[in-house]
């Protein structure tokens, strides 16, 4: 094995590095309003969402380079992302408990939402299960279809439609019980 | 039938498309790119740390090792002579604390006198040269190796320096000149 003088190990390694760190960069110009997006769905906070999405792509990074396919970043971050929100969404929910029962009015304690209609609409995505629930966000937020959300969430199309098939029906069921005048 | 129904669910696709998507603020990926990078940093930072804290812990424990060896070693040189003292000290006798009667009634203790320490030997440690050299004068004494004579007596052929050439220290008396004393005549 010849050792090659013009590309040292110490080169080659820096070279990999920074081919990472490019990567890195074009996949988070690629992916940062979903990212957000996604936190935003869960939270209904902007800042929050931001935060969210931001400690979303350090995990990421600090675990970029064990990830073998890349082509999953985008599943990866979502479920990053996703966990993360939920995450502080239960925290905030936690805070707001123990902010009422000190008696001191809440920042977080309803996010601002215009209509009453819209409340309903939020609310009923909030009842849903997990699973539905983050199909259903992922169908909504960027319009995807069913073949984009599965290769998402790497699971058969067939579940993506049949989750949304449910998702939907249960938020009619929720909507119809919230207001039965409708 | 199916109208009316997939009607209603491209309506609330809509409604909750126009209630999520929502975009992040404009300096959003800028924030985020920044904070990957100090983060980047800071573990770098961190490694480098973790590294020299282990460094420096190792250069600690070759050290204290190796101070350790050094002082075993010291200890194996330098020998050290023990003078037991083969006298034992014969103390009076202490009496045992009685209590005392006070005028006013009350019993008090009499503190007992100091008790030396008896039976433990004095201890000198010297360097091995002088150990030596003290033993060696010790053992000429006691057979008499050698003749104590008298510096002027010393024959010029053994070769010793006798004649060390030392100025002589002279001292001049000093003149004391009388004290004006006016006073008292």
């Amino acid at each position: 094995m010849m050792y090659d003088v013009a590309n040292p190990l110490g080169e080659t390694l820096r070279n990999v590095r920074d081919d990472v760190e490019r990567e890195f960069e074009r996949l988070l110009a690629e992916t940062s309003t979903l990212a957000f997006r996604i936190a935003y769905s869960v939270l209904r906070q902007r800042e929050d969402a931001e935060d969210v999405a931001q400690e979303a792509y350090i995990k990421a990074h600090r675990s970029f380079r064990r990830l073998r396919d890349r082509d999953r970043f985008r599943t990866w971050l979502i479920r990053i992302t996703w966990r993360l929100a939920l995450d502080r969404q239960r925290a905030n929910r936690r805070r707001v408990a123990r902010e009422d029962t000190h008696g001191r009015a809440s920042e977080f304690a309803t996010p601002a939402v215009p209509h009453e209609r819209s409340r309903e609409i939020l609310q009923a995505v909030d009842g849903l299960p997990e699973k539905l629930r983050l199909t259903l966000v992922l169908a909504a937020i960027e319009g995807y279809d069913i073949r984009e959300v599965a290769q998402l969430l790497h699971v058969p199309e067939g579940t993506v439609k049949s989750r949304l098939f449910l998702a939907r029906e249960q938020m009619k069921e929720i909507l119809k019980c919230a207001n039965p005048s409708r | 039938m199916r109208e009316p129904e997939s009607l209603e669910d491209s309506t609330l696709d809509r409604e909750l498309q126009a209630l999520l998507t929502v975009d992040p603020s404009p300096h959003f990926a800028a924030r985020v790119r920044m904070s990957v990078s100090t983060q980047r940093v800071a573990r770098r930072f961190a490694s480098l740390w973790l590294v020299g804290s282990v460094a420096a812990a190792a250069a600690a424990i070759v050290v204290g090792i190796s101070l350790s060896a050094r002082r075993e070693s010291l200890n194996v040189d330098v020998p050290h002579i023990v003078a037991h003292s083969r006298r034992d000290i014969q103390l009076p006798a202490v009496p045992p604390a009685r209590p005392r009667e006070e005028p006013d009634g009350t019993t008090a203790f009499k503190p007992l006198p100091r008790v030396p320490r008896v039976g433990q030997p004095a201890v000198v440690v010297v360097w091995r040269e002088d150990a030596e050299a003290f033993h060696e004068l010790v053992s000429d004494i006691a057979e008499r190796r050698f003749e104590v004579v008298h510096n002027a007596a010393i024959p010029q052929e053994t070769g010793l320096v006798t004649n060390v050439a030392i100025a002589p220290i002279v001292f001049e008396p000093i003149e004391l000149s009388p004290i004006d004393t006016g006073a008292f005549q």
